[in-house]
């Protein structure tokens, strides 16, 4: 294969694996539980920092040598050394990052929506969640200490001691796509289930669900915990795919990318989020590589509308045609029909 | 008998309005109550405040016993005190097998750390699945089990509500309106079936009915009320005589 489509094929896998993630979390929380996460960026983001915390401060503390200043060229050149002579300190320390990712995210989750999942108006929350995404960005982007304010944080990838930079980013991408594959089992276990059927009910009639004796506080709570951990998750694999954590790669139109992808391959139907996702990451990469290509033969220079123009004219015909998805919901499967069938 | 529902002197207002106005009542375990009296007259109300969906802003509920005014709808709906609605509540996004399994408590599979490990929770899901099927075939709803609940008839919405709500295996039932918008034949025969379930599952009925015909002819004892107050009170032959009641539903 030519080295310029494996690298494509590798970047495109690599993105198709992180958008995965963040519509199949998008899909638990929204398809199946019914709370409209407005704010999917600020977990993601969450990861990232998380990311870049880690690696800047912990890195050198797991290969035991005296840290520099994390944002110093020092620093930088620091991590780069670690990384290309210790494959060990490497890995741990992005396993570190992917673990305490997920926690912070996951708790960061609960913690903004606690007041907004107490009451009954949904889109409360949605609103609560899309403000949390842009103050926490602000908030990172002006406060130096966190991950060098606006200026950003270079993380090396956990492969960099691999010889070439290709084997470097396949490496990685089998990293992403175990992650999103093992994602996606946990998740269609976790949603065949009581669990599953408990955030339909939820989303379909929450006052019928909460005079049935469900607790939805207490469900609304697990479900946010689980997508913003698994959100956190898929920051971190961005940030060190791109090398780079950067406050303002967090913005709101983040949050809506994701939207559209579940909305798109179906709602509370985890396949169908998958085909969003693929789409989705097509058109990304396929407008960003031909932005590239226009520019260098000198002609349009601002193709990214390009981009939200597919991404409209897409939505517009799926809402018009496809209401449900490009795949529909299916009910929830679990052994209660093994003794419907058996009859 | 041993009295199941007690209030003491329950009011519900919202803003100015006083929906229920100094309720007092007592139900005995077992029995079959009505609850009658013009539109506007606070009897849903009465039933969202004592099903814990709305809060009293004053007066006591006791149910078997225990002090309720005060606990969420979850944890009353546990003590076995069920609500159904005016209109049949589906999950209209779920099959009709999946609205029965939603009710039953102590789900192990509900819980989402334990939900992903389907060998735990396996055998409850049988035995659950099991009785649904059951009840479905005494509601005949046999062969819909896969049908989504927004795809079958109103009648069938109607009885699917009711057998959710058993599956939740209820002391007592709040049922608002049971026979709304089915053909008079059919509201008989949902009354019917109602006190046949009752002998089965030994329940207290609490019922909000506008059809007055068909109800009286089932119930025992009968509540009207009338501007958020207790109007009226007594065996179903005492309140069609008595002429405060008939005045109030004629000049509604």
């Amino acid at each position: 294969m030519p080295d310029p489509l494996l690298s494509a094929c590798v970047s495109f896998l690599s993105y198709f694996g992180i958008f995965a993630i963040l519509s199949l979390s998008l899909n638990l929380e929204y398809g199946f539980g019914g709370q409209p996460n407005f704010g999917k960026v600020a977990f993601y983001a969450t990861g990232a920092f998380v990311a870049g915390v880690v690696a800047s401060r912990l890195m050198p503390i797991i290969a035991d040598v005296t840290p520099f200043d994390p944002f110093s060229p020092e620093g930088t050149m620091q991590r780069i050394s670690i990384t290309q002579n210790n494959p060990c300190a490497a890995l741990l320390t992005f396993l570190a990052a992917l673990l305490l990712a997920a926690l912070v995210s996951g708790v960061f989750g609960y913690l903004v929506s606690y007041p907004a999942i107490r009451i009954r108006e949904e889109w409360f929350l949605a609103m609560v969640l899309l403000v949390t995404g842009e103050i926490l960005r602000v908030v990172v982007r002006s406060y130096q200490p966190i991950v060098n304010g606006y200026n950003g944080v270079l993380i090396p990838n956990p492969f960099g001691w691999l010889k070439d930079s290709d084997q470097i980013s396949l490496a990685y991408m089998i990293v992403i796509l175990a992650i999103a594959v093992s994602i996606y089992l946990y998740i269609n276990r976790l949603v065949n289930s009581p669990f599953g059927r408990l955030l339909k009910s939820m989303r379909d009639d929450q006052i019928a669900a909460m005079s049935l004796g469900k607790d939805l506080v207490r469900v609304r709570g697990q479900v946010l915990i689980i997508g913003s951990a698994l959100a956190g998750l898929a920051g971190v694999l961005y940030a060190y795919y791109s090398g780079y954590v950067n406050p303002d790669d967090f913005i709101p139109i983040r949050t809506f990318d994701v939207w559209v992808m579940v909305v798109l391959g179906g709602l509370a139907n985890n396949k169908g989020v998958l085909l969003g996702a693929v789409i989705m990451t097509a058109i990304d990469r396929g407008t960003q590589i031909l932005a590239i290509q226009l520019q260098t033969i000198g002609g349009i220079t601002e193709l990214n509308y390009l981009r939200y123009i597919i991404v409209g004219i897409l939505m517009l015909v799926i809402l018009m045609f496809k209401q449900r998805g490009i795949i529909p919901e299916r009910p929830v499967r679990t052994p209660a029909y093994e003794v419907v069938e058996g009859e | 008998m041993n009295e199941i529902l007690k209030l003491e002197n329950v009011v519900k207002c919202y803003e100015s309005l006083r929906a229920v106005d100094g309720v007092s009542l007592s139900i005995k375990e077992g029995s079959v109550i009505g609850l009658i009296g013009p539109n506007g007259s606070g009897k849903s109300t009465l039933f969202n405040v004592i099903s814990g969906l709305d809060r009293a802003n004053e007066g006591k509920i006791w149910f078997r016993g225990i002090r309720i005014e005060n606990l969420p709808p979850h944890k009353i709906f546990s003590l076995g005190l069920v609500k159904s609605f005016q209109d049949p509540r589906l999950f209209l996004g779920m099959t009709v097998l999946d609205n029965m399994l939603v009710p039953p408590k102590g789900q192990k599979g509900e819980s989402p750390v334990i939900a992903p490990l389907h060998s735990k929770w396996r055998d409850q899901e049988i035995a659950l699945a099991t009785k649904a099927s059951e009840l479905l075939e005494k509601l005949l709803l046999k062969g819909l089990h896969k049908t989504l609940s927004a795809e079958i008839s109103g009648g069938q919405m109607k009885l699917l509500e009711m057998g959710r709500t058993l599956m939740a295996e209820p002391r007592m039932l709040l049922l608002d309106e049971p026979t709304a918008g089915v053909a008079p034949k059919l509201a008989r025969d949902i009354f019917e079936r109602l006190l046949k379930l009752r002998e089965e599952f030994n329940l207290t009925l609490f019922i909000i009915e506008h059809r007055l015909e068909v109800l009286f002819d089932y119930v025992e004892y009968v509540y009207v009320m009338h501007r958020g107050k207790i109007l009226a009170e007594g065996k179903p032959d005492d309140i069609l005589d008595n002429k405060v009641v008939a005045e109030v539903y004629l000049g509604g």
